[in-house]
């Protein structure tokens, strides 16, 4: 009894600690504000009372006092571009894609540990809690490793960034210096409040304790955002300056410069695009165990790992575009110019490819769902349904991928008459491509649906009418939105941009409606088998590494598009690049430099894995010891 | 059940004939017309009647004891495709397009086969046949296989690495992103906030409404409204300048631009790439008022970077036109073609 | 209960909630931004 009330005050004590890391840089930024703010104002107020330079905000519009210095007017030399024998550009390219990948990874992990170990903890079938458990585990344990690699990489990001182009990086701490502060301090929260999650997972791991436990995954997440949306709050001013007058120069209100017109749509992009990738990393983690694994049990045990990885990856998935819409909505309405470079000309280009993964990811998608009813007895009856499924996703697919502008040779132009194919022209424009897309991932949401329903027969009284109800309802929405394509043709683009909406709600309304549609009908149905974990094809494992490699591959390419949208700017139309690298890559030059780059991150991860498995060794014993009945059953075996 | 089938057949071997009739040059492949306006999801139902066809033709194979072994069913799906993309459609896709719907239909082949166990086993089966060479005929195959498949690759080498004196391929950006201003005539026009000044109601006030209420009717054929005839004396406001512009219009633009201002006028198919296709929903249906008036305005000349190579011949028209000019023919462009001017409100 | 599950029934019900939801979606989510779902018909 004292012992357990030993322990709980222990937690208590470590919980108040992590809330105090947690506003620890708070506190001490706050006095670091008021002399960035206040001090050289007064200074320069003391020394010329009557001359305060005013300044007014290039975004904000507001009338401030000047307090920094302007942007500086770099040339091209030794001085302000120090450099190798190389393209600096490439190198923090490098650096930088490798730091954001490892970071999203363990942002993302965290958050996935929190929704797992909840999920253990609500869940009242002891054995499925004790998996769900030892999962979340898993899952911190992989990322602990991924957490000093993102250090080092952010270490070597800033290293670069200071000894290649150390005027442009002045001049970013000098306006953002309180925030990189609060930044360090929070990076210094986040490793407390990680090592005292992870290694005080097995003192707390009953009853009250546990709940102290999950607050702290938590507060773990609340930093991990937090040091996040402050990341975001530099690459947001190099797009879309605020909180400066023309000439670059701070005009004292941090927050108009972390405030920026692109920041929220930002970070809420930034999230959902990391969960998703990191849901991918874990299922091609579980994949690779998978195909590596000798005995049945492991491959019941990582066959149910890469589901659940897979699942949340793409629960996160699904809304990532209507984010990147509302991103996009943003920069069309901060700067036109910025839209149109971005998908209409300039970067068109790298639109397509990205379209091309979108598609590859529900495609695998789609696949691994169906793969997945091969580990039901039962789901055969959807099996022979699956070719028209494949049909519409292979339509959608090809609407969503047509470029609006063709690759085509002279002879081919001449042929054709005209840059614009007279009917494949139509499926270059954005209303055809939401078509495509909704489409996909109505299909997506269909595919979801067969799938759970695989192995059951539903007993509620009204069974026929559902199944039919279901049936009607997913038919009028393909219609409904491929209606909403075609109609948009044939009003004006004011009234056309207005046609997505009702096509996203129309897709949300099959995810949803359909969803609790389905599990309701599905309470209390008979099961014609139990869903076998482990008797799953190879081919869908290589699905779900396929999908990981997919979203690797388009964060690096989406990535590059939205930096390089700035064209010549160091920051957008306050601070020009004038290193001789100021130009627009080639298209097979980036598609190569992103390939490089997610080879290298999958090289690397690899070698996480393999460091996590070396620990593992030695952990079986405690393992086995601490869960009863050994080696956990699969979940819906019991 | 049968009688569906039967007639999904039917469609099938119909369809298949239509189709072999086209690559044969037999039948032109414009017997059925694609109808403008509904041509995108002509094809794609198209598509679907030959899948809903061979579903029905597999089925009554498959009664008749003749069934097509998965296989071949896939491989056959496929290169049907390909055909039907290279002979159906007209004007020909280009390569790059085909190559990529190609390799799409390959992937969903693919899914269609492997998607369940036993589907993937009768698919490998064949190959595994060969693989094994059990059989005569099987053992011949593999070492046929052996022989051409080295060959095969060395062809495409070699047709790799020999020099080529085709003109490269370009990537155009055809609507390069324009500047946030421009000047034309000593004036300054901020483009997101221009307006085109004739676009006006009967009083004289700046009126989109007014405007796309009269222009000509999009769809089949492009007809007048009634009571919208530019050609009238009477008509003020709008429709007068729309007749202006289409004076200029035809004065100076349409050697190029064609009469029907679709891009084939009588000096087009000088030029490569041949001028812009006004009616097409690509150009400047999806442009602001402003942006025509800033690339007739500054030309091919005045292409910003972006616009590499910057293929276009287009003089810079503010050297022969004034700014009312200018304003007026893009107003009749408008008019002509039946779209309206992108806007971002 | 039992005469939702008669096949005729149950489509003609779920063809109407099917397609009055989805004509009010678009409606009323483009009149939400201000725009006229029924453009084209009104013209």
């Amino acid at each position: 009894m004292g012992l357990l009330a030993g322990k709980r005050v222990f937690s208590i004590m470590a919980l108040c600690m992590m809330v105090s890391l947690l506003l620890l840089p708070i506190v001490v930024a706050l006095p670091s504000l008021a002399i960035g703010e206040e001090a050289p104002a007064g200074d320069a107020a003391k020394k010329d009372g009557d001359k305060v330079e005013k300044g007014r905000d290039v975004y904000y519009k507001t009338e401030g006092i000047v307090v920094g210095a302007p942007a500086p007017k770099t040339v091209d030399g030794p001085r302000d571009y120090p450099r190798y024998n190389f393209e600096s550009r490439v190198l923090l390219w490098f650096a930088n894609q490798q730091h954001l990948y490892y970071g999203s990874f363990v942002l993302a992990v965290p958050i996935f540990c929190m929704i797992i170990e909840f999920m253990g903890v609500v869940t009242k079938d002891k054995a499925l809690a004790k998996r769900y458990d030892q999962l979340a585990y898993d899952f911190i344990k992989i990322s602990l490793t991924a957490y000093s690699l993102t250090a080092i990489l952010g270490g070597i990001l800033i290293f670069t960034f200071l000894t290649l182009y150390p005027a442009f990086f002045s001049y970013l701490s000098g306006i953002f210096r309180p925030v990189m502060h609060i930044y360090a301090l929070m990076f210094v929260a986040e490793s407390g409040t990680l090592y005292i999650y992870y290694y005080g997972w097995d003192k707390m791991k009953e009853g009250f304790l546990k709940w102290i436990h999950l607050s702290m995954s938590v507060i773990l997440n609340i930093i991990g955002t937090l040091l996040m949306f402050l990341a975001n709050s530099w690459i947001g001013f190099m797009m879309s300056p605020a909180g400066v007058d023309e000439q670059g120069r701070y005009l004292g209100n941090i927050w108009h410069v972390i405030h920026t017109a692109l920041w929220n749509p930002l970070n809420l992009h930034r999230i959902l695009g990391n969960m998703a990738f990191g849901g991918g990393v874990v299922a091609a983690y579980a994949a690779y165990k998978f195909l590596a694994s000798k005995t049945e049990e492991d491959r019941a045990h990582y066959d149910w790992m890469g589901y659940i990885a897979m699942a949340l990856g793409v629960a996160f998935l699904i809304p990532l575009p209507f984010a990147g819409y509302w991103l996009m909505r943003e920069v069309y309405a901060y700067r036109q110019q910025m839209g149109i470079t971005l998908m209409g000309g300039l970067l068109a280009w790298l639109f397509i490819i990205q379209a091309t993964m979108i598609g590859i990811l529900f495609l695998s998608t789609n696949y691994y769902l169906w793969q997945a009813m091969g580990r039901m007895r039962g789901a055969e009856k959807y099996q022979r349904y699956i070719k028209y499924l494949v049909f519409i996703l292979a339509c959608g697919y090809m609407v969503f991928i047509t470029p609006h502008t063709m690759v085509m040779t002279p002879a081919e132009l001449k042929a054709m008459g005209g840059q614009q194919h007279p009917v494949l022209g139509n499926y270059g424009v954005m209303s055809a491509k939401n078509g495509g897309i909704n489409v996909i991932i109505t299909t997506t949401v269909l595919s979801f649906v067969w799938y759970m329903r695989g192995n059951k027969v539903s007993t509620v009284s009204w069974a026929k009418f559902g199944n039919i109800f279901m049936g009607i309802f997913f038919a009028c929405a393909y219609f409904n939105i491929i209606f909403l394509a075609v109609y948009g043709y044939y009003i004006p683009a004011n009234v056309r941009v207005g046609l997505s909406v009702p096509q996203v709600a129309t897709t949300l309304s099959c995810l949803f409606f359909m969803f609790a549609l389905n599990s309701v009908m599905m309470k209390g149905a008979k099961q014609l088998g139990p869903i076998e974990w482990g008797k799953i094809s190879a081919r869908s494992q290589y699905a779900l590494i396929m999908l990981a490699t997919a979203f690797t591959w388009m964060m690096g390419l989406m990535g590059y598009i939205r930096s390089s949208v700035r064209l010549f700017w160091h920051v957008n139309e306050i601070m020009r690049d004038n290193s001789p690298w100021a130009y627009t890559h080639t298209v097979g030059f980036a598609a190569n430099m992103i390939s490089f780059n997610v080879l290298f991150f999958w090289i690397t991860i690899l070698f996480v894995f393999w460091l996590g498995s070396l620990g593992a060794k030695k952990v079986p014993v405690e393992s086995k010891a601490g869960i009863p009945g050994g080696v956990p059953q699969p979940a819906a075996s019991h | 059940m049968k009688a569906l089938m039967s007639l999904g057949a039917l469609i099938g071997v119909a369809g298949l004939l239509l189709l072999g009739g086209m690559v044969f040059d037999v039948v032109p492949s414009t017997t059925i017309r694609l109808v403008e306006g509904y041509m995108p999801i002509q094809m794609l139902l198209e598509v679907a009647c030959y899948v809903i066809g061979f579903t029905g033709l597999s089925y009554m194979m498959n009664a008749m004891g003749m069934a097509i072994p998965r296989f071949w069913q896939g491989i056959g799906f496929w290169v049907f495709f390909l055909l039907y993309l290279k002979y159906r459609m007209y004007p020909p896709i280009p390569f790059s397009v085909r190559a990529m719907y190609g390799t799409v239909s390959l992937v969903a082949v693919f899914m269609w086969v492997s998607a369940s166990e036993e589907d993937w086993q009768k698919f490998k089966q064949p190959i595994m046949n060969v693989l094994d060479a059990q059989t005569g005929g099987n053992r011949l195959l593999r070492y046929l296989y052996l022989v051409l498949l080295p060959i095969l690759i060395g062809g495409f080498s070699f047709n790799a690495m020999m020099p080529k004196s085709e003109e490269p391929i370009e990537l155009r950006t055809v609507h390069p992103a324009p500047p946030a201003s421009t000047k034309v005539h000593g004036k300054t026009y901020t483009l997101q906030t221009s307006q085109n000044p004739y676009r006006v109601n009967p009083e004289g006030k700046y009126d989109q409404e007014f405007s796309n209420a009269n222009i000509v009717e999009q769809g089949m054929g492009r007809l007048m409204k009634p009571n919208a005839n530019p050609w009238d004396d009477k008509n003020q406001g709008y429709l007068k300048y729309v007749r202006e512009g289409g004076e200029i219009f035809f004065q100076n633009c349409h050697f190029c631009h064609g009469d029907n201002l679709n891009g084939r006028g009588l000096h087009a198919f000088a030029f490569n790439p041949i001028p812009a296709n006004f009616t097409d929903p690509g150009t400047i249906a999806q442009l602001q008022e402003t942006f025509i008036f800033w690339r007739v305005s500054k030309g091919g000349i005045g292409l910003p970077n972006e616009g590499f190579p910057w293929a276009s011949v287009m003089p810079p028209w503010e050297q022969h036109l004034t700014v009312d000019e200018i304003w007026k023919v893009v107003l009749f462009e408008y008019w002509h073609t039946g779209y309206y001017p992108r806007t971002w409100d | 209960m039992s005469a939702l599950n008669n096949p005729v029934v149950a489509v003609i019900v779920s063809l109407i909630i099917s397609v009055g939801y989805f004509v009010f979606v678009d409606h009323y989510l483009m009149d939400m931004q201000g725009l006229d779902f029924w453009y084209l018909f009104r013209n």
